[in-house]
């Protein structure tokens, strides 16, 4: 399995390549801005919603039991679809089939919210996805991606996350492209974001086409880098320069 | 929803000093940014924020553009008497926020 | 566990590196300039004073002196990125009802607008300190003024390098 694809060795989280002021506010939950987005979460948690005026905790109780570790096992196959889904698609699945409720838009306050509560049951526990027959296809998928040249700059995500990390482009320090603290409080958004977001700016980065947010392309490369950061623990919901 | 949080010990000796924190989820809108179609987007930012003490004024907060996104405050009050620490602020488009927090002080 | 075949990569860095060789080889380098940096570090750097720095200082205090004393700013010298900086600012006062800091400003050198935010205190804050986080538009002085209740006013000032992002951002999904 992944003959060609490999881990970054030593393998690092992304706050080990931030800066002091970057680290201190991921490190404090009060201070951390991106718990704004969980206490959202958290309230959204428990407030009906859709015709079926069911909420999450009507059918999942106390998400801090029964969300422990589960998003450390995401992008999963959906038994249902048979499609790869991330906990944002899972959370607006539930919406749609068991609450009757419109989706949440991607990168909505709400969705950011959910996605960030449910993380932070899995803080600090093992990135634990495993490749077997029913995701095969989509990890050599996001692994293709992660190692094809794309864009006017024509590089690929390894050149820079593979080759380069720790490197410095500008003031910037170059870190191995992990997705393990998703979704984050970026400061260069001044708001809370998901993985789809930040992958969109590596792509605007290298001045490639931007894949649309939840989209398979960018579903499959979420599943590679679940993968390939595998050895490191969940960080949601964390802060990122 | 307005998403806030406050932290205030909940419980004090009397005039021993306590910190006080808050954070509130704004975008701090500059007035310089535009929109995908050009158009300015409007100015707002929790311009007045106001922290009492048992009814008391103690603490005053007038933050412009210069305030980052889901502006954060840390200061210190000295705690008096039993009672509600007690914040509130608005918007420039008038729009209200406020949180409180109990705070008991033993002799 | 093997790279995976990236023949164009190769080739290009085969290309790099006889541009870079021929850059170093061409290049002329003034040798003399590692000795003389030490002594150009150790140069002091000259500051306006701050009246000129941030002019609305002068409406703030209405000419009244300014001193610069009693107040500490704490502001990272290197800021990551303008969108958050934080701050931290004290000012030595005993904070009594006769004595204390009745307004405390956080100016900017270079923001559109120069008055970053303006607080109000009383004895009953305790302590005359506040930390919070600000915007900078690119590397410049803040400035920290304290107004006491004597009418007087003390100020710190910091001098911020603003860095910018290397890579750009229209990730935004709207």
């Amino acid at each position: 399995m992944a003959a060609d694809a490999r881990r970054p060795d030593p393998l690092k989280s992304g706050i080990e390549f931030s800066g002091a002021e970057v680290r201190a506010l991921q490190q404090d939950d009060f201070s951390s801005p991106a718990m704004l987005w969980v206490t959202r979460g958290e309230k959204l948690w428990s407030e009906p919603a859709g015709k079926s005026e069911k909420s999450c905790a009507s059918c999942h109780q106390d998400a801090r039991a029964s969300m422990k570790g589960v998003s450390a096992k995401y992008p999963k196959v959906d038994p249902g679809t048979a499609k790869l889904t991330n906990i944002e698609g899972r959370i607006n699945q539930c919406r749609t089939q068991h609450q009757q409720a419109a989706p949440l838009r991607y990168d909505s306050d709400e969705l950011l919210g959910l996605t960030a509560y449910v993380g932070l049951q899995s803080r600090g526990m093992p990135v634990n996805v495993a490749i077997d027959t029913q995701n095969r296809s989509n990890f050599e998928r996001g692994r293709d991606m992660f190692y094809t040249r794309m864009g006017q700059m024509n590089l690929a995500c390894t050149h820079c996350h593979d080759r380069n990390f720790g490197r410095k482009l500008l003031n910037d320090t170059i870190s191995q492209g992990h997705g393990n603290p998703y979704p984050v409080y970026r400061l260069e958004w001044q708001t809370m974001g998901s993985l789809h977001r930040r992958l969109r700016a590596c792509f605007f980065g290298v001045r490639a086409e931007l894949p649309p947010a939840g989209s398979p392309d960018l579903l499959d490369l979420e599943l590679f880098l679940a993968w390939r950061s595998q050895g490191l623990t969940v960080e949601t919901p964390g802060v990122r320069k | 929803m307005s998403i806030a949080k406050i932290s205030v010990p909940s419980q004090a000796r009397r005039g021993e000093l306590v910190e006080i924190r808050i954070a509130i989820q704004h975008p701090m809108e500059t007035g310089f940014r535009m929109d995908n179609m050009g158009k300015v987007i409007p100015k707002n930012t929790v311009s007045n924020l106001l922290c009492r003490y048992n009814g008391a004024d103690v603490f005053r907060a007038e933050m412009g553009s210069g305030i980052a996104a889901n502006p954060y405050l840390q200061f210190y009050i000295v705690a008096q008497d039993s009672g509600d620490v007690a914040f509130s602020w608005v918007d420039d488009r008038g729009e209200k926020g406020s949180a409180s927090s109990k705070i008991t002080v033993v002799v | 566990m093997k790279t995976p075949a990236d023949p164009i990569s190769h080739m290009n860095q085969r290309a790099r590196r006889r541009v870079l060789k021929s850059i170093a080889g061409g290049a002329l380098l003034p040798l003399t300039l590692p000795a003389a940096l030490p002594a150009f570090a150790q140069m002091p750097v000259a500051r306006p004073p701050l009246e000129q720095l941030v002019p609305v200082m002068k409406q703030i205090t209405n000419g009244a002196p300014v001193r610069e004393s009693r107040v500490k700013l704490e502001i990272p010298h290197l800021a990551e990125n303008g969108h958050l900086v934080p701050l931290t600012v004290s000012v030595d006062s005993p904070m009594t009802a006769a004595d204390h800091v009745t307004t405390l400003y956080l100016l900017s050198e270079k923001n559109p607008r120069p008055i970053i935010a303006k607080i109000g205190m009383s004895p009953g804050t305790g302590r005359a300190a506040l930390t919070t986080r600000i915007r900078l538009a690119g590397a410049q002085h803040v400035v920290a003024l304290a107004q006491m209740s004597d009418g007087s006013f003390w100020a710190a000032s910091a001098d911020v390098i603003v860095t910018e992002t290397a890579c750009l951002d229209a990730s935004e999904i709207t």
